[in-house]
């Protein structure tokens, strides 16, 4: 393995479980990007804004029909209505997106492998007055890609797809004055992926 | 910051206005009333209401009663009144109301206000098309911070700013 002197050594408060997380999660982050191969996707930011600024929309033609209607009218305060109605639906289709399905998300990407596109999304997350790290890997090798070998084309069928927890303390990752040690870090996170793929071709 | 962490950050900033904004809408349509807050700028209705006060507002369906503190407006006047009813007459086959108004600290009825404007000549009465919410509590002196902000407009620019400034530089 290639020793890399890295450019800026990650320093965090070591007593600060919210520093430590947010430390590995940009680590971990990082590390996908660049030599983990994936591309980021940014699908579930995107379906936030989507639904937010939809409910904004709604919320911005519903006040400019009340201020060039007079309040008093049936359907001024009909359209208002549907407007304010609507606005909370979305923000609550907003929050609940956040909450159910993105939940401790902190990347989602894919690569081209030769078995098809295969996916990756990355949760982490951490208990108050618990020095652990733990990281949600999902993976996914989508069927919808093909695979053309001379004449014959043949198709990946169906979705395999593959889910595994693994749980670090931060101890063996920050040295005392809580620097990051990468090398290590990156280690544990190719032993985790190698795992995660491993079970993945069962 | 690239394009999504701008765009996230300015709904961060669209929700809080619309956040409040659709609330009062909200209450707005709850009360039958546009404005369910309106700030006593006068000192006509002392000693019950002082400048500053804060008045919740709301238009019920039953007719306006004789003591009850209407909020109205006055035909190409822009600034609502805030006075009690002090006479009513109520017409028999259309329901309609003749009302008569009066400030608690004014020595006499607003037949006077209502007829200032040459266009409201011989305007003897308001009616409830005029009255845009009757009080049914206070907040005494809260009000105070709006009047504040009206007669430095420069305050408010620069309390939305930095207040639209954290919300968009908060990551």
């Amino acid at each position: 393995m290639t020793t890399e002197t890295h450019p800026r050594a990650i320093k965090v408060d070591k007593s600060n479980l919210l520093d430590l997380k947010s430390a590995c999660d940009d680590a971990l982050k990082e590390y996908l990007e660049t030599k983990g191969g994936y591309k980021q996707s940014h699908k579930h930011t995107d379906i936030k804004l989507v639904l937010g600024y939809l409910g904004c929309a709604f919320a911005a033609a519903g006040s400019y029909y009340g201020y060039i209607h007079p309040f008093e009218l049936p359907a001024t305060k009909f359209w208002t209505g549907v407007s304010v109605v609507l606005y909370y639906l979305f923000n609550a289709l907003m929050m609940a997106y956040a909450y159910f399905i993105e939940n401790d998300t902190i990347f989602t990407g894919y690569k081209s492998t030769p078995h098809g596109t295969q996916t990756i999304s990355v949760g982490s997350s951490v208990k108050s007055y618990n020095p652990y790290y733990d990281i949600d890997l999902h993976m996914n090798i989508s069927g919808s890609s093909t695979s053309s070998s001379g004449s014959s084309k043949t198709t990946i069928t169906g979705k395999k797809s593959t889910h595994q927890r693994f749980s670090t303390a931060f101890q063996y990752w920050f040295d005392e004055d809580g620097v990051l040690a990468q090398e290590q870090f990156e280690a544990d996170i190719i032993k985790f992926l190698a795992n995660t793929e491993a079970t993945h071709l069962e | 910051m690239n394009l999504r962490q701008v765009l996230t950050n300015s709904l961060n900033v669209l929700m809080m206005l619309f956040g409040v904004f659709m609330s009062y809408k909200a209450w707005g349509l709850y009360t039958n009333c546009e404005s369910p807050l309106v700030v006593v700028l006068s000192e006509s209705m002392e000693p019950a209401f002082a400048r500053g006060d804060i008045l919740f507002l709301s238009n019920p369906k039953k007719a306006v009663d004789i003591g009850e503190i209407c909020v109205f407006k006055i035909p190409g006047r822009d600034i609502p009144i805030v006075h009690r009813v002090i006479d009513r007459h109520d017409s028999p086959e259309t329901g309609n109301q003749l009302l008569l108004t009066k400030g608690d600290n004014n020595n006499v009825d607003d037949r006077g206000i209502y007829q200032e404007l040459y266009i409201n000549r011989g305007k003897m009465w308001i009616e409830p098309k005029d009255v845009v919410g009757r009080v049914q509590g206070f907040l005494p002196y809260l009000g105070m911070f709006t009047i504040f902000m009206t007669d430095y407009p420069l305050l408010k620019y620069a309390l939305l700013g930095g207040v639209g400034l954290v919300v968009f530089l908060y990551e």
